[in-house]
């Protein structure tokens, strides 16, 4: 009998150690994740499990969850601006050492179908992402970020093509021949410009020492190197700062592209003209010019404009206690000075600029974020004298807004032509510029704001705090909505139903900024999420989910 | 040869499903009308008995839907039964009973505390062959109804999650049973004491955890359900008990 017993635990001993554990990622506590904001659902970036929670809402409040898979190692979430895109860059395995192991990889979730993942494979592992307005690129390359493999070129850039499926030759890699030594620490794509041989779009690279032009279209074209100072007379370690560009005009007024660079230490505006080349292909058919423009000082920022005499650079160089507003004519350096009483150190066409000749003058705003200024002001050049040199009496063309407290932060929202002043005093102005119409909303303490996808209303919430409302950005009409978690983050969707839903996620701990500032990253180890909808918020209709990061996880 | 009919069968399925009336209504009857007919068994009281049970059931449970409730595949379960022989034939003997098991597993699923519990319902029908007076083997089908309760408790959820169901469960087992003694065929106490192991496979049909909140009735508030798949508590398992026979 005893013997009997022997066996039987021996056997029973042997079932045990059959039995295996669960699935690691139950184990896998949920330090933190990432949020992408596609245009109709939310993306929940888990950096621990390597897959995204894909969120969409239907009507009556109701969520519905998918999981997919991305790549190894997550080091940013970033959506397009438009929203229709959501970006995870991956590094994969740290040691591959199987076949199997993953590479480093570029996974693209896109509206209507976030679930469908696209992975472009990429050759390096490279921490940084340059996101083309328009949807048709993304340029990977190292950037500033730290990560990435223990010897990296920070002059490869790994171009993907998101119109064209992952293949061999997508994506691209491309090496910019540093003759100075410098490496890209800013991508600006153009739009199409009207370059001599045709409209194309450019890629502009600015380098810690120079600036790049790369042909989108013809990748087999040389780069274009523009330097910022002559490097046999000049030994300033100048770096650019900005740019702007003028994709110059056609038809019978033909006007070729401008690219202007402000450097950090240098009182010129350097301006390169895009004008026609002899050269034929694989040679670019295009050759910069350059024309110095003297400003008296190092320029704070510049912007093409247009005024009623036509197209010009503007240029902001503030002083200790004033600024100077310089417009350029390109083409032969006519200079009008402006005066203001006011340190501003930003300006920006309110409407945007349009290289089309309109002969009208645009309302440029002119602003600081420097802590000292508490105004903004907006500059009208419809009424730009006919002078080749001289001054502008800004008496008559300029309007100056008071605030209650220097200027925080300032916000465009193309689609209304809106602009949100937000102050260091918590104060939110809603400006209209086109209709001379300003709402000052007052606040306790500081908001966050999220924008629907139409501009035409906001989202104001106070991080982790039970404080949320509705701004309708046309009359500044708020709508305070009750909510019974502190609110970490919140973000607007299409319903299924065509309406519009509003996510308010909750988190134990408050959002961590990366340190590029591109995305935030939200503590686990949970989330919940209260949704309302958001075209008639009312928390008696809304509903509550927790517990999301748990979602998708059975098989 | 002789035949001993100790009860009458008089199982009648009324339909209900799980229910625990279902499932000790016949055993109940049939021991209760169980009677002697004829002669002394082949081992007498060491074959025929009343018996009483009590135990550990470990199930290997290898639905991934276990997965959130435990860090391994094991559910272990206290075992409580009785039994009645109601039918022998030469070593042959056939002994229906009625079992209670109550199981449960806690986890950390994604550090969210979660937690198991369940109860199973069973009617056994246990076959037994005496290859001695102090051993027997035995083969058992067990039918079951379970009732399994999963619980996830979320800090930002407002009460904690909860899914609740009943499942239908049908074990096949084989096992022996050995009598710790007294041994003697005269023994002076009609009470022995047996220590019995068994081993086999159960299927229990799934159930879903589509986890919702447990709010009270009259709470306004609007939520949505945790999804967490299906769970079947089946698996490989065994048994091991001791009993009283008298």
């Amino acid at each position: 009998m005893i013997r009997g017993i022997r066996l039987f635990a021996i056997a029973g001993a042997a079932v045990l150690s059959a039995c295996g554990d669960r699935a690691p990622e139950w184990d896998a506590a949920a330090q933190e994740f990432s949020l992408g904001q596609l245009r109709d659902a939310a993306v929940l970036v888990d950096r621990v499990l390597n897959r995204g929670l894909v969120i969409t809402a239907s009507a009556d409040e109701k969520l519905d969850f998918k999981a997919v898979r991305l790549g190894k190692g997550i080091v940013s979430t970033t959506t397009s601006a438009d929203r229709e895109r959501t970006f995870v860059l991956s590094q994969g395995d740290p040691v591959r050492l199987r076949p199997s192991d993953e590479g480093p990889a570029l996974s693209v979730l896109e509206a209507g179908h976030a679930a469908q993942v696209k992975r472009y494979e990429l050759p390096d592992a490279l921490t940084s992402l340059a996101l083309d307005p328009a949807g048709r690129y993304a340029v990977v390359y190292a950037g500033n970020s730290a990560g990435g493999t223990f010897i990296k070129n920070p002059n490869e850039l790994i171009i993907v093509d998101l119109a064209a499926p992952p293949s061999q030759d997508n994506p691209g890699r491309r090496n910019l021949p540093s003759n100075i030594g410098g490496s890209p620490q800013r991508l600006t794509f153009t739009d199409p410009l009207h370059l001599p041989a045709g409209d194309r779009r450019l890629l502009v690279v600015e380098t810690d020492r120079d600036v790049m032009l790369l042909d989108l279209e013809h990748p087999d074209r040389p780069e274009v190197s523009l330097p910022v100072k002559d490097p046999r007379t000049d030994s300033r370690a100048l770096s650019p700062a900005g740019i702007a560009v003028d994709p110059g005009e056609a038809g019978s007024i033909r006007r070729f592209p401008a690219l202007a660079v402000r450097t950090n230490a240098d009182d010129n505006v350097i301006i390169y003209t895009l004008g026609p080349s002899d050269n034929a292909p694989p040679e670019n058919d295009f050759i910069p010019t350059p024309n110095a423009a003297v400003v008296g000082g190092v320029p704070s920022d510049i912007a093409f404009v247009n005024t009623n005499q036509g197209p010009r650079l503007a240029v902001m160089v503030p002083s200790s206690t004033t600024a100077t507003g310089f417009l350029i004519k390109v083409d032969d350096n006519q200079t009008l000075t402006a005066k203001f009483a006011t340190t501003y150190q930003r300006i920006s066409p309110v409407a945007g600029f349009a290289s089309d000749r309109t002969g009208v003058g645009d309302q440029l705003m002119l602003w600081s974020t420097d802590g000292r200024t508490n105004s903004i002001a907006f500059w009208d050049l419809d009424k730009v004298p006919n002078i080749p040199f001289g001054s502008i009496d800004t008496l008559k063309s300029i309007e100056t807004l008071n605030l209650n407290g220097t200027v925080a932060s300032v916000v465009s929202l193309p689609e209304r032509n809106l602009k949100i002043v937000e102050t260091s005093t918590s104060a939110l102005y809603v400006l209209d510029p086109e209709q001379h119409l300003t709402n000052a909303l007052s606040t306790t303490g500081r908001v966050m704001l999220r924008y629907s996808r139409e501009g035409d209303r906001a989202w104001a919430f106070a991080l982790s705090q039970k404080a949320l409302a509705q701004i309708a950005l046309v009359g500044a009409h708020i709508v305070a909505v009750d909510v019974d978690r502190p609110v970490s983050d919140v973000v607007e969707i299409e319903r299924s139903d065509g309406g519009r839903a509003l996510l308010a996620l909750h988190t134990l701990h408050a959002p961590i900024a990366s340190l590029d500032d591109t995305s935030a990253w939200y503590p686990g180890p949970t989330v919940g999420v209260t949704v309302f909808d958001a075209l008639a918020p009312d928390a008696a209709v809304s509903r509550r989910y927790a517990a999301v990061l748990l979602e998708g996880l059975a098989p | 040869m002789s035949f001993r009919f100790r009860s009458a069968p008089r199982s009648r399925s009324r339909g209900a499903r799980f229910s625990v009336a279902l499932l000790a209504g016949p055993v109940l009857a049939s021991l209760a009308i169980a009677r002697q007919v004829a002669a002394q068994p082949l081992y007498g009281n060491r074959e025929s008995f009343w018996q009483g049970q009590v135990g550990m059931r470990s199930t290997f449970v290898t639905d991934p839907g276990f997965d959130p409730f435990a860090s391994d595949n094991v559910l272990t379960s206290f075992s409580l039964g009785v039994s009645r022989t109601v039918f022998d034939y030469e070593a042959f003997s056939l002994a229906p009973g009625f079992f209670w098991e109550y199981g449960a597993r806690s986890a950390m699923a994604r550090d969210q505390p979660t937690s198991l519990s369940t109860h199973r319902l069973a009617l056994a029908l246990e076959g037994r062959y005496h290859f001695a007076p102090w051993v027997y083997g035995l083969v058992r089908l067990t039918p079951s109804a379970i009732q399994q309760s999963a619980q996830l408790s979320d800090q930002l959820a407002i009460a904690p999650f909860v899914a609740n169901a009943w499942t239908f469960g049908l074990d096949a087992s084989a096992g022996a049973a050995f009598l710790l003694g007294p041994h003697s065929d005269a023994s002076a106490s009609p009470v022995r004491w047996w220590l019995a192991a068994e081993g086999g496979y159960g299927y229990a049909s799934s159930a879903t955890l589509q986890m919702h909140p447990d709010l009270a009735s009259d709470d306004p508030r609007r939520t949505g359900d945790l999804d967490l798949g299906r769970l079947a508590l089946g698996g490989g398992f065994f048994r091991i008990y001791g009993s009283v026979t008298f």
